[in-house]
């Protein structure tokens, strides 16, 4: 497994700023999710071997969190909050029309161009401004039933709110 | 329904004017989130000025000041600090930034818009508990400000107000961003523990896990909200005792509301506690209902909270035995009243809810959501809320028997005290408090819909017949 000089220094410096190694689990996770999009058994291998763990507590972590995952996603990765205040905005109506315009039949899966996952996720603490949908961690609000369509249609064309 | 008759409980609208002390420069124009703008508002003062005094003296300043936790319990901070008790193990202090509970969004805004204020309060907690690190526990979700608050802190340890001999003084401390991964859970606060630890955020059990006991890598630990250790600053700038003076006996300072729901002006405002009515925030401040609309019940504390019914008359005397007889929008905002009726201010997260609001949806939605985020150590609240969302799920296609309300009620009986922490009472207050006071509405509308009408619950020998 290759891993870049600048990612070993960024896991060195999170392992560093615990007292104790395997704090900088999280962290270490975060990071090569955001590089790979997924984490891998070669990662959840390596990781083990780097914080002394058994890979089976790598992954009991892993399978706890629902912000980290095994498989890959589609390039956009669309969290459609889905509590009260968002719902009371008809978050769910604004889902159904996004994962038809995405050719997402699924929630949770990826579109057959491979470009667009939709999920449903908890709160996103922005409830005055809903529905709310982090987009490749950026945060886009008030995408309501009204506007969802135009927000798909720039979307397949690369523009992002 | 008497909704007709719920006037605004400032019948002379007088104007309401806001007071904000955390929120004074967010959304100023010009203010941004660098450290030059913050040091042009006097920012880092209180903290120059506080490394000169004795830890126990700021102890004692937060002790008077009487400020409770902005989290959700209410827990009074300086009774929490003083719990630490001397020993050889290091301090450590936790700011909670894991805002999570649903309808909350107060820690956002400081954290996206004024994050070295935040970083302040955070330096003089530690320095006032002797913490030998700090730590952000912020949301996985809110990767933005998580980037924001590392650039906050590399400035702010350039110009020494964080790290190595803070400000000149013989104090060190340093400030560890950690990101969650999107577990409500962990917003509990020995759930964050075990996640800051590099596990699955499972709450522990208390005794004898008491963070201020046995915390972090069991050593001694303080974990306090955002929003509280930003009123550290405040409460350092002017003085415990002068700082009492805002709010009311025991429910002191300012508290961000966070409205939500169906209100025409949503967001965030900032009051000193008890300083208007729950009637005065929703039709005053927030501009009132949608044209057309009524008000028909509010979750005043976040989702976790006993939801309040419009028509609903409040009665019984609060703790230092004033009677009260209070409306829905007759409620001062303030920690004691909103217990004294019954719920609780929680996180500050306020729900509006109109006569628009179909309640089934509502409790499905709860259902739903405490389901999915229960962390599924203890049975009641693993179990008890798959079935609350199985039950509701299935109310919601319509299909409803008449003994779905206390069926309801029995489960969510169950789950409440019986659980390692609170997220149990999280999922078994909002379905008592809307199941007994929305049952008709949840049995009432099937009888409209000729094909919905409530069938009986089969008995057990009809099941047994089945099986």
């Amino acid at each position: 497994m290759e891993i870049s000089t600048n990612t070993l220094q960024q896991i060195e410096d999170a392992i560093n700023s615990y007292p104790e190694p395997k704090s900088a689990l999280l962290k270490i996770l975060h990071l090569f999710q955001q590089k790979d999009g997924y984490i891998s058994q070669e990662t959840i291998d390596w990781i083990s071997k780097k914080l002394s763990m058994e890979p089976l507590n790598v992954l009991e972590v892993i399978t706890f969190y629902p912000i980290f995952r095994t498989k890959p996603v589609g390039r956009f990765l669309l969290k459609i909050c889905h509590t009260l205040s968002c719902e009371l905005q008809n978050s769910s109506e604004v889902c159904k029309i996004l994962q038809k315009e995405l050719n997402c039949p699924e929630l949770g899966g990826t579109s057959l161009d491979g470009l667009f996952t939709i999920e449903y996720c908890g709160c996103l603490a922005n409830c005055d401004k809903g529905p709310n949908i982090l987009l490749n961690g950026k945060l886009c609000q008030e995408i309501t039933p009204e506007n969802a369509k135009t927000f798909a249609f720039n979307l397949k064309r690369g523009i992002v709110p | 329904m008497g909704f007709s008759k719920i006037l605004p409980a400032n019948p002379h609208h007088m104007a309401i004017v806001e007071r904000r002390v955390l929120l004074k420069h967010v959304d100023e124009p010009g203010y941004v989130t660098g450290l030059e703008c913050y040091l042009n508002h006097e920012g880092y003062e209180v903290l120059k000025k506080s490394l000169l005094r004795k830890p126990e003296e700021l102890r004692q300043e937060v002790v008077n000041s009487g400020v409770r936790g902005r989290g959700g319990a209410g827990f009074p901070t300086g009774v929490k600090w003083n719990f630490l008790k001397k020993s050889d193990k290091p301090i450590f202090l936790i700011c909670n930034a894991d805002e999570s509970e649903p309808g909350t969004f107060k820690d956002r805004q400081i954290i996206h818009k004024d994050p070295h204020q935040l970083i302040e309060g955070i330096m003089l907690a530690a320095y006032a508990i002797q913490a030998k690190q700090a730590f952000i526990y912020i949301r996985g979700e809110m990767a933005e400000g998580a980037d924001l608050l590392e650039s906050a802190i590399r400035e702010a340890k350039n110009k020494q107000f964080v790290g190595q001999n803070i400000c000149g003084s013989s104090y060190s401390c340093d400030i560890t961003v950690h990101r969650g991964a999107g577990c409500y859970i962990c917003g509990e606060e020995t759930g964050l523990i075990e996640s800051l630890e590099g596990k699955r955020g499972y709450p522990r059990i208390k005794p004898p896990y008491f963070p201020a006991n046995l915390g972090l890598y069991g050593c001694p630990t303080i974990v306090n909200n955002v929003e509280t250790l930003c009123q550290v600053k405040h409460i350092l700038d002017v003085g415990g005792k002068e700082y009492a003076k805002i709010g009311t006996p025991n429910n002191t300072g300012t508290r961000i509301w966070c409205v939500s729901g169906m209100v025409k002006k949503p967001g965030y405002y900032e009051f000193p506690c008890g300083s208007l009515t729950l009637g005065e925030l929703i039709f005053d401040v927030c501009g009132g209902m949608f044209s057309g609309r009524n008000l028909k019940a509010v979750i005043p504390g976040g989702l976790s909270s006993k939801i309040l019914k419009a028509g609903e008359i409040f009665r019984g005397s609060l703790k230092d035995g004033t009677p009260f007889e209070w409306s829905l929008t007759d409620i001062p905002l303030d920690y004691d009243s909103l217990t004294a009726v019954g719920s609780m201010s929680g996180s500050g997260g306020i729900i509006v809810l109109d006569n628009s609001v179909d309640m089934l949806r509502v409790i499905a939605n709860i259902c739903d959501f405490y389901a999915h985020e229960s962390c599924g150590q203890c049975t009641p609240c693993r179990e008890g809320s798959l079935w609350l969302k199985k039950i509701t799920a299935r109310m919601l296609n319509g299909q409803i028997f008449n003994t779905d309300p206390d069926l309801l009620l029995s489960i969510a009986n169950q789950i409440e005290g019986k659980t390692i922490c609170a997220h149990g009472e999280g999922i078994a207050w909002p379905v008592q408090s809307l199941v007994s006071k929305f049952k008709d509405e949840f049995l009432g509308e099937t009888l409209l819909i000729p094909q919905k009408r409530l069938p009986q619950a089969p008995s057990e020998k009809e099941i047994l017949a089945r099986l």
